[in-house]
């Protein structure tokens, strides 16, 4: 959901530092819950819950204009709201860090084969990507992936869907062919992987998130396919 | 569309067990039957070789392959 601010958190907001240019990411309570959540505001006054549909929100302003959305919004009472400084951030990809132009890609980084390894957490999800039906990267009898494999995850793969933008350059793909399939794979938390950012290859620019499966994943990892 | 050829089977057998370099796709060198050599090619899915513009082989002119180190 997309909120506004009561006038004196904006006013609170207002005297703080941003986080980047033209954002704030702030923790806070809800009034009446008790549990602190994230949240990233614009302008100190537009308010939208950082979790995983951040960038449908972030479309719907983009299409619909910041103005309508807000005048549209309903208030938020927010308590104890405390800054979160941009070191505690990761691969958070923001308004003006992503332009509609960006279509959500990263710029910089490294590509996964030159990050460590890390564990899954056992609920991110990873989208592998194919024109091939029969991809020979997932063990369709295991249903899992195959050691040196690639995914992106589910979160890149839905920004590369909610901004149209093309998958072939975005993974810098060799060739030209349209992407048709999705393999969704949700590793144990036992399985590990090298989390990187797609390098420019192959005459494309790359800026979409990649990760490396060194030994693949454990059985019963993939659980679903779905056209592109 | 790029052309692209399919390998033989043992290939695609020992490319499915090498690592890829990029989602889909794996650069590879190739020797074919004929001795020549195939440098910094691009294999897809583990079975085709993209074709560069006016190349024509056939999936039994490949011999052997090595990845190429990233």
């Amino acid at each position: 959901m997309i909120y506004k601010a009561f006038p004196s958190l904006t006013e609170l907001l207002v005297s703080k530092p941003e986080t980047g240019m033209g954002y704030q990411v702030f923790d806070a309570v809800r009034k009446g819950r008790y549990t602190k959540v994230r949240f990233i505001v614009y302008n100190s006054e537009l308010i939208i819950e950082l979790n995983d549909n951040l960038d449908r929100y972030k479309l719907k302003i983009l299409n619909e204009g910041y103005t309508k959305i807000f005048s549209q919004s309903e208030f938020i009472n927010l308590e104890h709201p405390t800054l979160v400084m941009r070191n505690e951030l990761s691969n958070l990809r923001l308004f003006s860090e992503g332009k509609m132009e960006d279509k959500g890609r990263h710029k910089g980084g490294t590509g996964a084969v030159d990050n460590d390894e890390i564990y899954s957490n056992g609920e991110d999800i990873f989208v592998r990507l194919s024109v091939y039906e029969n991809d020979r990267r997932i063990d369709f009898i295991n249903k899992k992936l195959i050691p040196g494999s690639y995914a992106t995850t589910e979160d890149d793969y839905l920004t590369c869907k909610s901004f149209n933008d093309d998958p072939v350059d975005r993974y810098a793909l060799p060739n030209d062919e349209e992407i048709e399939w999705a393999f969704y794979v949700q590793p144990k938390s036992h399985d590990k992987y090298h989390p990187g950012i797609v390098q420019p290859a192959n005459g494309h620019n790359g800026g979409g998130v990649e990760a490396l499966f060194d030994n693949g994943t454990s059985d019963h990892t993939y659980f679903k396919k779905t056209t592109y | 569309m790029q052309d692209k050829v399919k390998l033989p089977d043992h290939i695609i057998a020992m490319l499915t067990h090498l690592p890829e370099s990029g989602l889909g796709y794996q650069n590879v060198t190739l020797t074919l039957t004929n001795g020549t050599i195939l440098t910094k090619r691009k294999i897809v899915n583990s079975e085709f070789l993209l074709l560069h513009e006016n190349e024509r082989y056939l999936t039994n002119d490949f011999e052997k392959v090595e990845l190429d180190e990233n």
